[in-house]
């Protein structure tokens, strides 16, 4: 997993952010110190700590950094050199991609179909027409018209069925047995407001009434 | 409330009161449906298409027609004819080829003018028998795609049904396909009700010809009639002419309410029909509504599975790692070294 760290480009800038800062030594806290509790002459003590040298009180923070993390402060400028090549690497890609690529959605958006089981039923059809090529011949030319019309078509006897048998239904006889919606005198009042003021009027089935306020 | 905010309660207030919709105020006046008083079977009677068009976005077009008519329309009625229902209305709003698509959310998906179609088709699979409200449904169209509602409209209408609509700025054409308008002027009032023009002609003739018999400059044969009609009642503003109060006092007006009288008269001569509708507080048994919007949640989570996912894949995790921990110590103290030691501390140095 180590090689996470090398394709990330945190890393470097960590790196080269906590190089910079740590340049000054960090003096030890006297628990730190071994060994501990004794008086002794500094020559012979040092700091239970990351980055520790023998005779000294304090730790440098290049010393430590080196040690816990393998930084050094001699990175500072590879990695800034890294993190542009990244800038670069990303960036290009970035923007060559965004000028090729079509990105749906915009605009009046697409149509998608779910797949369930009738419409792919009607494409399966549709392909099949599409095989025929007495059917080519007399559609047309162009494959996606030809896909066009065969799909229409076929979804359309799929409601085709049914609706003849409605049409016939659907007589001026049913017209005349649905009911009028009458309203006379209406007045509606809120907070003081008059807003509505002795409204009369009809709605008669087969008819559309347009209902326009100034 | 300001100007605005009244103009548009009163816009919607006609729509909300007649189809008993409003939650405010007082209504008083008389509404009946033929000739007898409205009951609880009203709103079933009745589709409301809004002006915004909800609908799930992962269902294709035919399910959610297939939900509406099978949840709205009378328990008596087999499911084979509330599916038949469904094939004729698809056909009817010419959705066939549409009918497996997928609605989406606005903006991408279906576009306006289809899902403006399948509004309505969904508020047609419940069966309003009564009326069919539709509120301002050519509003964001362009002018073809205003055109084609209206023509399904018109063709709605020849099949029966009965249409009341607001429209905002009509065309001349899209105008002339109305059978009947009704203006209302300032405060409210009643400027004009009646036929637009000759059935036969679909013209504006009727309506012209009343604004310039009483007194209205005459309309130029190439104008707008229905821009003509605004400019003249929007004059009542700076008080030129009263056309509520002219209304009142016309024939027209007269012979409007002898025809509601005789409607009146004619219809409640009729036998109560006993109708499913006015017993039930909903149509469908408390079974297929459960079993429907289950299948139709089951369905939305399949088809917009990132949520589910989500949570499947997190719990896996935790569990993970939780059930790990309390088993082994050692492997929960690791994990938070993992965590909180290597990933802060020792940036990226997994391998030691």
């Amino acid at each position: 997993m180590k090689f996470l760290s090398y394709i990330n480009g945190v890393s470097y800038v960590f790196e080269g952010y906590m190089v910079n800062e740590f340049t000054y030594s960090i003096p030890c806290s006297p628990a730190q110190i071994v060994p501990f509790n004794e008086a002794r002459d500094v020559t012979y003590q040092s700091c239970a700590f990351a980055g520790n040298k023998p005779g000294s009180l304090s730790v440098e923070g290049s010393d430590y950094l080196g040690a816990s993390f393998g930084y050094s402060h001699t990175h500072l400028w590879r990695n800034v050199g890294i993190i542009i090549a990244f800038t670069v690497l990303y960036v290009i890609p970035t923007i060559v991609a965004s000028e090729l690529l079509p990105f749906a959605g915009g605009g009046g958006g697409n149509t998608v179909f779910a797949p369930t089981r009738e419409a792919k039923r009607a494409v399966r059809q549709s392909e099949a027409r599409q095989d025929d090529p007495e059917a080519n011949a007399v559609k047309g030319t162009g494959a996606n018209i030809q896909f066009d019309l065969a799909s229409t078509q076929s979804t359309s006897e799929r409601t085709a069925r049914t609706s003849d048998s409605q049409n016939e239904k659907k007589s001026p006889p049913d017209i005349a047995q649905r009911p009028i919606f009458t309203w006379k005198d209406l007045n509606y009042t809120v907070n003081g407001h008059h807003l509505l003021n002795n409204i009369d009027g009809y709605v008669k089935p087969g008819e559309m009434t347009v209902y326009i306020l100034v | 409330m300001s100007r605005y905010q009244l103009l548009l309660i009163q816009y919607l207030q006609l729509l909300t009161t007649l189809s008993q919709r409003q939650t405010s105020g007082i209504v008083t006046g008389e509404m009946l449906v033929d000739g007898k008083p409205l009951n609880s079977g009203f709103q079933k009677g009745t589709g409301f298409v809004q002006q915004q068009d909800n609908h799930l976005p992962t269902q294709t077009v035919r399910e959610a027609i297939e939900f509406s008519a099978l949840l709205r329309q009378p328990r008596e009625i087999s499911k084979a004819q509330k599916l038949a229902d469904v094939d004729y209305i698809i056909n009817l709003l010419e959705l066939d080829d549409l009918q497996d698509a997928i609605i989406g959310f606005p903006g991408a998906g279906l576009g306006v003018e289809r899902r403006k179609r399948v509004t309505i088709a969904v508020e047609l699979a419940a069966k309003p028998d009564l009326l069919l409200f539709l509120d301002e449904p050519t509003s964001g169209l362009d002018s073809a795609g205003a055109a084609s509602i209206v023509r399904l409209l018109r063709k709605l209408a020849d099949d029966g049904q009965a249409i009341l609509c607001t429209i905002h700025q009509p065309s001349a054409l899209l105008f002339e396909s109305f059978d009947n308008l009704l203006l209302l002027g300032m405060g409210g009032t009643t400027a004009y009700f009646g036929r637009i023009g000759e059935k036969s002609s679909r013209n504006s003739h009727v309506v012209r010809t009343y604004f310039e018999q009483n007194g209205a400059p005459p309309c130029p044969p190439t104008a707008n009639v229905a821009e003509y009609i605004l400019e003249l009642t929007a004059g009542d503003r700076s008080g030129k002419v009263k056309w509520g109060s002219r209304w009142s006092s016309s024939i027209q007006a007269a012979s409007a309410k002898q025809a509601i009288e005789e409607f009146k008269a004619e219809r409640s001569k009729r036998p109560v029909i006993h109708n499913s509708r006015e017993e039930r507080e909903f149509s469908a048994t408390v079974w297929t509504q459960i079993s429907l919007t289950t299948q139709r949640l089951l369905v939305d989570l399949y088809r917009d599975a990132a949520y589910p996912y989500g949570v499947l894949f997190s719990n896996i995790i935790v569990g993970l790692v939780l059930g790990l921990a309390f088993q082994r110590k050692q492997f929960f103290i690791l994990t938070i070294r993992v965590l909180l030691n290597k990933f802060l501390h020792r940036f990226g140095e997994w391998s030691d």
